[in-house]
């Protein structure tokens, strides 16, 4: 873990959240953020930055559109080499950037979140 | 001897290739599909997705199909899968899902959960890990995925794709949908003049054909989603960048 905390050091982690009509995070959003959090990786976040629906011209929906991501939350990660990684699944970012692996159960829950049009396979 | 191409596709060029095959037809699409890949296969859903079979059948012998089995199918998707493999002259792999948690499911929750607590879970289970563990073992596959079934989805089919869903950091799933640009009218408009057969359900009103609990017939011109999981309705949106958001950052 300590290995790992320092090569994170050289990234730069940006979280894009969102924020609906009623001032509350979405439900996938808070679950991340209440995930990092227990985790005690909030911390190693750089920027949350957010899409609120109050605000069509906020910032998250800017990097949504620029990246063409269809829902929240996701992950930007720019590393000490100038490339971008963009992360839409949770569960890649926690085993690719903390080296933490999630349930199977909860990559799934993740991954059809991400992906709706499985649902036609 | 078969000889076996290994091919490594980087992500620009997929991008290269989908801007290059997007306006192609299906079956351009699948003859390059098959050519760049022996190790892919076509997932059969037991429904219109059938005029890929065809079209492959023409193209190669000896194609790989895959169906999952979720244990809740229609009785008449199971014969359908069964003329299909019959009247191709294919052997379609039909895979399972884990019988130890659809047990557990069961057991903790009763037969149909997913009226109460929506579909993702029940099809996580019966469907998606199957589907994981069958990708694991390929390089490429290809899917009858539309822009149109989905208003929800349409800005994600593209013709050739890293599946990101079910790469890994040490290997790369290429994903072709080869109908993606298609309508419906136009799947039916190839089944007919080709002679295909198909589901007897959609004889039925069946637009979009899933398992026996989730799926219902439908009206002339609704829209194929409203025969799935009806119940949810906007359930589930709330995290989506819907359109409106992402063209008003736009103006």
């Amino acid at each position: 873990m300590f290995i790992f905390v320092n090569k994170i050091k050289t990234m730069h982690i940006k979280l894009v959240t969102k924020i609906k009509l009623d001032g509350n995070l979405c439900r996938k959003s808070a679950r991340v953020l209440s995930g990092l959090e227990r985790l005690d990786l909030l911390g190693q976040i750089n920027e949350i930055i957010a899409a609120d629906e109050r605000d069509p011209l906020s910032e998250g929906f800017n990097l949504a559109n620029k990246y063409q991501v269809q829902s929240a939350p996701f992950f930007i990660v720019e590393d000490d080499d100038g490339l971008t990684h963009l992360y839409t699944a949770y569960y890649r970012f926690m085993q690719d950037i903390f080296q933490i692996s999630v349930s199977e159960s909860d990559a799934i829950s993740e991954i059809m979140a991400q992906n709706p049009e499985l649902d036609y396979i | 001897m078969t000889q076996v191409n290994t091919i490594t596709m980087t992500e620009t060029d997929v991008i290269k290739l989908e801007s290059e095959y997007a306006t192609k037809s299906p079956q351009e699409i699948l003859t390059f599909a098959l050519k760049q890949f022996d190790n892919i296969a076509i997932s059969f859903s037991g429904a219109e997705d059938v005029v890929l079979i065809d079209m492959a059948a023409k193209i190669k012998k000896d194609i790989k199909i895959f169906s999952i089995d979720t244990g809740r199918l229609h009785p008449e998707t199971y014969q359908f899968i069964d003329r299909v493999s019959k009247q191709y002259r294919i052997k379609i792999d039909v895979i399972f899902p884990n019988a130890g948690e659809v047990e557990a499911l069961v057991k903790e929750k009763g037969l149909f959960s997913f009226y109460q607590d929506g579909h993702k879970e029940c099809c996580g289970i019966r469907k998606v890990k199957p589907l994981r563990r069958k990708l694991a073992t390929l390089d490429a596959w290809i899917t009858g995925q539309r822009k149109d079934q989905n208003p929800e989805t349409r800005a994600s089919v593209p013709v050739i794709q890293v599946d990101t869903a079910f790469s890994d950091s040490e290997r790369t799933l290429i994903k072709f949908n080869p109908l993606s640009s298609w309508t419906s009218a136009q799947v039916w408009q190839y089944i007919q003049k080709n002679e295909v057969p198909y589901n007897q359900l959609h004889a039925k009103g069946f637009t979009s054909i899933g398992c026996e609990p989730c799926t219902r017939g439908i009206l002339p011109n609704q829209h194929e989603r409203l025969g799935r999981w009806w119940w949810e309705e906007a359930a589930d949106k709330e995290c989506g960048f819907h359109e409106i958001n992402l063209t008003q950052t736009n103006k």
